[in-house]
């Protein structure tokens, strides 16, 4: 789910990404982001989302944004699009460029 | 017709429910009425309509919820202020309650199993109508001409939502998502713009803390309350802009929000006051647990009698100091468990408002309902019993006793009628006087003639005459109206009331007015009793009505030559002597004892043996065996088991007055 390859670090939440999960991948973004100079989040294989997870994902690009880190999404799934649609979230452009 | 899965199992809790919150519906439209437009009062009405319209939905009663949710839609509108509230739309809204009633009534009769009669579905088509053509849209029926019950209003409208969730809304086990998507199923169109802005850096967030908050568009048929409804369970803590374009918009012109009224803020303060206002509501409670918990708290008195009379007779004083802490402490529990049956009388007041205000208007008289004393709390059971013996004689004094406003002479044109209730020596006395033509005897001394009900040359007393209207078969209206006049209704009244071991007097002058003056008891169940005994019989009689107890001594014995009255300070106070009424055994060495009561404004005494004092008294009904036996209105089982009568003061002062000259005597006195 996260993982540093090289100085990229990789976010890519396998089934759920959900208040019950986000604790957990809490702990691990924090003890990989300091090490990396680049954020990829990749959606594709998130099969849900809730608050928390979503909370999550703006937090972390955020952090990176806040410690001049690249970050960028890779790829949305359609039930992470679905969600992003209901809140009505815009996609941050330096983020969007990168889908 | 789908029917609800488990109707049947709710039907009699729906009914009961919803014919509640229409009887608040109707007092609160009459209130509406009387003292002009009122936020309270239509907000009540709205909250009825939509209440019965959301349980009507639970259970799938589609012919309720289609005519409700167009009334809901009006009310809606009203309490908006942007439709205004006329005593033509008043009576508009009144018929609509009454038809609500009648589906409800026919959904539980049928348990939903049956579509509704061409009647009722004529009147929602007809109400329905109107309703739509005050609301200025056009009723579309729903399923083709088969359905014309189910309507469906197209009243989309436009709103726009800041939402603002309490930070620990996650932790409580809510999902924001959730709460939107529920939104979004229920819109035509529906737009949400998250702000992020307060989600924290990830060494500040807390995994489970919600931090986001939403503007949000929508078009929807929900209204306002539907949509508030939404967020029920969070509303305490959640902070919910809510804002409503006047004008209809279809969903693409979502963007045209132009013309909004000032946003409504439902904020944690006010959603605290509305959850403290439904606290200090109701609980609902089957009557069946009460009378239960009433009879076993009557068994548990009669137990702690025999527990008292054990203690007393094994003279053990610690004993009995405990035993009488629990008997305190039994009277206690007794008060409040009577307590909860108790209910003000003003509600079933409230009730002839209407009557007083359909009747009059059919009648083409204007009449002008007073209602005193509304605080007066009375049995339940009683005033559930009293409703149609009230509603008999406010319809004859619409009917007969309050004239034309051309006849009324030198009175004024508006007629008056008065709802009047007190406590009186542990009864409720019940007043309904109307400023009519009053009652002519000499009139009705001819018409009981010509019925047959007493022979001509009869001596009758002025109340003796009045009362001829409370027998079967008299009536005196030259037509039988729809409304009275057919000689049934008061000699129901009567029988009602003597069934509820009450009285009713009628007092009048003609010109003047007439009044219906019915006493009841408190209570049906226990009464603080005052216990005698005569012969080898106990009695008991209800302690509210004892004023005192005076010892008979010989010399007013020698005094009374006979007569059944003494000389009490001053005052003649009648007599009856209970061992000689019963046949009792005369004891030689009995000392003969007054016990002085208190009822109807005058006082009578009461001749017994020996007094006992005060006794808690579970009233039993006496066996249909004693039916005929009068002046006994119950019995009661004492401490050792002995049974005690209980005497039926009003039936016997009654005999105390039907003595010869009785009546003037009192009247002197």
């Amino acid at each position: 789910m996260v993982t540093m390859e090289g100085s990229t670090l990789r976010f890519y939440p396998e089934g759920e990404l959900t208040i019950y999960q986000v604790e957990e991948t809490l702990k691990e973004l924090k003890g990989f982001l300091p090490e990396a100079k680049e954020v990829v989040i990749d959606f594709t294989v998130t099969d849900k989302m809730d608050t928390a997870g979503f909370q999550l994902f703006v937090s972390l690009t955020k952090s990176t944004k806040a410690s001049g880190q690249e970050c960028c999404v890779d790829g949305v799934g359609g039930s992470v699009e679905n969600f992003m649609a209901l809140f009505g979230y815009e996609w941050d452009a330096q983020c969007k460029g990168e889908l | 017709m789908s029917s609800g899965m488990n109707f049947s199992d709710i039907a009699k809790e729906f009914r009961e429910e919803s014919l509640e919150l229409l009887e608040a519906m109707e007092t609160s439209l009459m209130s509406i009425r009387e003292n002009g437009m009122d936020d309270e009062m239509i907000n009540a009405v709205f909250r009825a309509a939509h209440t019965i319209k959301g349980a009507a939905g639970m259970y799938k009663l589609d012919f309720v919820v289609g005519f409700t949710h167009i009334a809901e839609n009006l009310l809606d509108q009203v309490r908006n202020g942007k439709i205004e509230m006329t005593d033509e739309l008043g009576e508009l809204l009144l018929e609509c309650k009454d038809h609500m009633q009648n589906l409800v009534e026919f959904a539980v009769a049928t348990n939903n199993e049956e579509a509704p009669t061409t009647e009722l579905t004529d009147t929602t088509a007809r109400l329905g109508e109107a309703l739509c053509t005050t609301l200025g849209e056009e009723m579309h029926h729903h399923g083709g001409e088969t359905s014309k019950a189910a309507i469906e209003v197209c009243a989309d409208k436009n709103w726009t939502m800041k939402l603002s969730f309490a930070r620990e809304v996650m932790e409580q086990g809510f999902e924001p998502a959730s709460f939107l998507a529920h939104l979004r199923k229920n819109s035509t169109a529906f737009e949400s713009h998250v702000d992020t802005s307060a989600v924290p850096l990830m060494e500040e967030l807390e995994p489970t803390a919600c931090y986001v908050t939403f503007d949000i568009s929508f078009t929807t048929g929900l209204s306002r309350e539907d949509i508030l409804d939404v967020f029920e369970f969070i509303r305490d803590d959640t902070t919910i802009l809510l804002s409503e374009a006047v004008a209809e918009v279809k969903p693409a012109a979502l963007a045209q929000t132009a013309n909004k009224e000032e946003p409504k803020k439902i904020s944690a303060q006010s959603a605290n006051t509305q959850v403290q206002a439904q606290n200090a509501y109701t609980i609902r409670v089957d009557a069946e647990k009460i009378d239960q918990l009433i009879n076993q708290i009557g068994e548990m008195v009669i137990a702690n009698a025999n527990v008292v009379q054990q203690s007393i007779d094994m003279k053990n004083g610690e004993l009995i100091e405990s035993v009488s802490i629990v008997s305190r402490m039994l009277e206690d529990i007794r008060e409040s468990a009577m307590q909860i049956r108790m209910v003000q009388i003003g509600e079933t007041f409230n009730r002839f408002k209407r009557i007083v205000m359909d009747l009059s208007k059919k009648l083409g008289k204007d009449i002008e309902l007073v209602i005193k004393g509304a605080e007066t709390e009375l049995d339940k059971t009683v005033t559930e019993k009293i409703t149609d013996p009230l509603v008999h004689i406010i319809r004859n004094a619409i009917d007969h006793g309050i004239e034309m406003p051309s006849d009324r002479g030198s009175k004024s044109a508006k007629g008056t009628l008065t709802l009047n209730a007190y406590h009186d020596a542990g009864t409720v006395v019940i007043e309904i006087t109307d400023d009519g033509k009053g009652l002519d005897d000499e009139m009705l001394y001819r018409k009981a003639i010509e019925k047959g009900l007493i022979e001509e040359g009869a001596h009758l007393s002025q109340q003796e005459i009045f009362k001829l209207i409370l027998e079967p078969g008299f009536s005196t209206a030259p037509a039988v109206t729809d409304l009275s006049g057919r000689g049934v209704g008061m000699d129901v009244v009567k029988r009602n009331i003597e069934a509820l071991r009450g009285n009713i007097e009628i007092k009048s002058r003609v010109g003047e007015g007439t009044s219906f003056i019915i006493r009841l008891p408190l209570t049906l169940a226990i009464i603080d009793g005052f216990l005698v005994k005569v012969g080898e019989t106990f009695y008991v009689i209800p302690l509210d009505m004892v004023v005192e107890c005076i010892e008979l001594s010989d010399r007013e014995k020698e005094e009374m030559h006979g007569n059944n009255y003494i000389n009490l300070r001053g005052t003649i106070l009648p007599l009856l002597n209970v061992g000689d009424l019963f046949d009792e055994q005369k004891t030689a060495d009995a000392r003969a004892n007054i016990v002085v009561v208190h009822y109807a404004g005058r006082r009578y005494g009461f001749i017994v043996d020996e007094l006992f004092g005060e006794f808690q008294t579970v009233i039993k009904p006496l066996g249909k065996i004693f039916a005929d036996l009068h002046g006994i209105s119950g019995s009661t089982i004492l401490g050792s088991g002995k049974v005690a009568l209980i005497l039926d003061v009003p039936m016997l002062v009654s005999y105390i007055l039907s003595f010869k000259g009785g009546s003037d005597e009192m009247k002197s006195a």
